[in-house]
């Protein structure tokens, strides 16, 4: 019965409006949805002036903190969307205060961005909190008052003013100085690396954010590092003193279009010498360690006190002697600087999807939560999800004649991570791929049944190819736990590499 | 050549109007019919079904948008065929997209429709389509209309399959709850 229901919600499918199948039909490329994307956006922009209520929310901010004489230069980030238009028109500063109680945070974000961002990396965390945080503020500074429910105002870690300072050559040295990183990328034993909050799952944890720094930078070629990872063009970054339950970490997050790079570090980074955003410390947080082959890179930043603009910033791939070290500067965009200090604002994951996720600002719903839950214990659609991820860096001990292995932690991982092995269910195989420079050996797949109770029981193990399970399986329910494992390149010259393990869960229905 | 002019070729029963039909939108109903049927055989067969169906079917029908047109042709006939088949792949595109669709039944109302009912539903499902956001509402169509698979979506518009996957799910919560609003039945 069940089947027939649904082959008549397919058939009524194709019966629908046919002026909406011709344009998906007409919508085949990425520029093209791109393009569909601004314009259906455009219709959906609220009545009033000609930029969305974010950018008008904006210029009545500007207005006021102009009026009010603030020390502080300070707008919204409207440049993200390129459409300075609204913070010129001087009408939009004239939102009465019935007006004022409509743009609750999640409609705005939700008109101005219309994404449905998926919350599936610590990237988007980083980078939607800061932009959550830089609204909170603005709208604190409309307000004129000392707070805005759910946002305390804090002194500063500095006691006062915000500060980036520049950076001397010899920050980048400071851990070999100190005997705890003999070259680049973490080693075994590094203390660093085994602390913070190892394996923890963000989705019920208190989010936090200090200070939100946002500004736009031009990636060229020259930027081999950050080119590779994100791309070249305007580059948004985002930098942000984070607390994740109660450790606090400095992010910084570049993203370019979908593609994003987050870098993290321990302490409050906005203090002298500690805003450096090394690549092997890379969401050590999570336990999760992208691609240390390049070595260790740092990112510094120049801020002018007096006008909190961010002035340069340069990439610095790493030297063994630091004053060698070539330095290559970015293009940052005159006027693109917006920040948020002196405040705190606590959020959750689940409010940053229930504003930025698509759900319109509903109330979140189970379901919802539910299907948050279940992303890190697997899914029964086509792409697999992985639920932990073991690390192991292996080196090989001169002294002993013997390769040596740490086991580096075990952690949930955020669920779309590209370089992660993707595991494909197809025809009854289940095939595995991993891009980059990975090797994939000794895949495994367990199978299992419930029993009347409902608890799992082992049926069958396989090793090697896992294929044909259609054909090996009777017909029913079977719940597959797949176990990969593979290894990068070495990471330290040649005599360290990284092995991987990840588990990824499935349910499988064979029909007759 | 435009949909227009394909149609007055049809209308004056030009046969050179079957092979501008081919070649706009044979890729897009051989691709649901590949979706659909697991032998190649079923999918040459129904594609020249396909063909015969628009022939003996314009003139009396203009439509406005032939591949709206042509994929709905596909979609019947490629459901005939998946149901005179007695066997049943499991991993056919169109088994897949199906089963992912159950999640948007409501609770066990099966009913038979009349004819306005079925007006309505259809309406409701337009509307819901058009109240996506941009993103959605192509990937949603392209996913359980032209029964593209996941893989080729985030191929074809540079996303994460994970995204793609995300996408999808949250928009057939969204149509569940839609549905059961309206009190519809299926």
């Amino acid at each position: 019965m069940k089947k027939q229901r649904r082959e008549t919600l397919a058939e009524h499918f194709s019966e629908v409006d046919p002026a909406l199948l011709e344009r998906a039909y007409k919508i085949e490329n990425r520029e093209q949805l791109a393009q569909y994307i601004k314009e259906k956006r455009a219709r959906r922009a609220l009545p009033f002036g000609k930029g969305s209520v974010f950018i008008r929310v904006a210029a009545a901010t500007v207005a006021v903190a102009v009026v009010a004489g603030a020390a502080l230069t300070f707008m919204l980030p409207a440049k993200i969307e390129g459409d300075p238009a609204g913070q010129e028109d001087g009408a939009l500063t004239r939102l009465d205060e019935e007006e004022e109680k409509d743009q609750i945070p999640g409609d705005v974000y939700e008109e101005f961005f219309g994404e449905s961002v998926v919350f599936d990396s610590f990237d988007k965390v980083n980078y939607y909190g800061g932009l959550l945080t830089l609204s909170e503020h603005t709208k604190h500074l409309r307000k004129g008052r000392a707070s805005t429910p759910g946002v305390a105002l804090l002194a500063s870690p500095a006691g006062g003013g915000y500060r980036v300072t520049l950076l001397g050559n010899t920050t980048e040295t400071s851990e070999e100085e100190a005997g705890r990183n003999p070259g680049p990328g973490p080693v075994p034993g590094d203390e660093s690396w085994q602390g913070g909050i190892g394996s923890s799952d963000i989705s019920g944890e208190r989010l936090c954010i200090t200070t939100a720094i946002y500004f736009q930078l031009r990636v060229t070629e020259e930027h081999e590092f950050l080119a590779k990872k994100v791309g070249v063009g305007e580059v948004h970054v985002m930098i942000t003193d984070l607390s994740i339950g109660i450790n606090p970490y400095a992010a910084i997050t570049f993203k370019n279009g979908e593609r994003y790079f987050s870098c993290l570090t321990e302490g409050r980074g906005l203090q002298p010498d500690e805003n450096r955003f090394g690549t092997h410390l890379y969401i050590k947080g999570f336990e999760m360690f992208k691609d240390t082959t390049e070595g260790v890179s740092t990112f510094r930043v120049t801020h002018d006190p007096d006008t909190r603009e961010v002035l340069a910033m340069s990439w610095v791939p790493y030297n063994r002697i630091p004053s060698e070290a070539p330095v290559y500067p970015y293009d940052v965009i005159e006027g693109s600087t917006r920040v948020s200090a002196d405040m705190e604002y606590v959020f959750s994951l689940l409010e940053l999807e229930r504003i930025f996720g698509g759900s319109n600002g509903e109330e979140t719903d189970s379901e919802e939560q539910v299907q948050r839950v279940t992303a890190h214990t697997g899914t029964s659609g086509d792409v697999l999800i992985p639920i932990y991820h073991t690390l192991w860096r292996e080196y090989y001990d001169e002294e002993a004649g013997a390769w040596l292995a740490d086991e580096w932690g075990e952690a949930p991982l955020p669920e779309s991570d590209a370089e992660l092995p993707v595991l494909v269910l197809g025809e009854g195989d289940v095939s595995v791929s991993i891009e980059g420079k990975g090797e994939l050996w000794r895949p495994q797949a367990v199978v299992y049944r419930k029993d009347e109770n409902g608890r799992l029981v082992k049926y069958e193990a396989f090793n090697g190819i896992i294929e044909d399970l259609d054909d090996i399986l009777p017909e029913g329910e079977w719940y597959v736990a797949c176990r990969v494992e593979w290894k990068d390149v070495y990471v330290y010259e040649q005599y360290m590499y990284e092995r991987h393990m990840a588990d990824y869960w499935f349910k499988l229905i064979i029909e007759s | 050549m435009n949909d227009a002019r394909i149609v007055n070729l049809l209308f004056e029963r030009k046969e050179n109007a079957l092979d501008e039909v081919t070649d706009q939108y044979g890729r897009l109903y051989r691709g649901i019919l590949r979706e659909m049927l697991a032998d190649e055989r079923d999918v040459e067969e129904c594609a020249n079904d396909v063909l015969l169906a628009v022939w003996n079917s314009i003139p009396p029908n203009r439509p406005e948008s032939l591949a709206a047109y042509v994929c709905r042709i596909a979609r019947r006939i490629g459901t005939d065929r998946l149901r005179y088949n007695t066997r049943q792949k499991r991993n056919t595109g169109y088994t897949l997209a199906l089963s992912e669709l159950e999640e948007c039944l409501p609770a066990d109302t099966a009913a038979a429709e009349t004819e306005e009912e079925s007006a309505v539903i259809r309406a409701v499902l337009s509307e819901f389509i058009r109240g996506l956001d941009a993103e959605t509402e192509i990937l949603f169509v392209r996913r359980y209309i032209y029964l593209e698979s996941v893989a080729e979506l985030a191929t074809r518009f540079g996303m994460n399959r994970n995204s793609v996957s995300v996408k999808l799910y949250r928009a057939r919560k969204k149509l569940k709850k839609i549905l059961e609003k309206e009190g519809i039945q299926i």
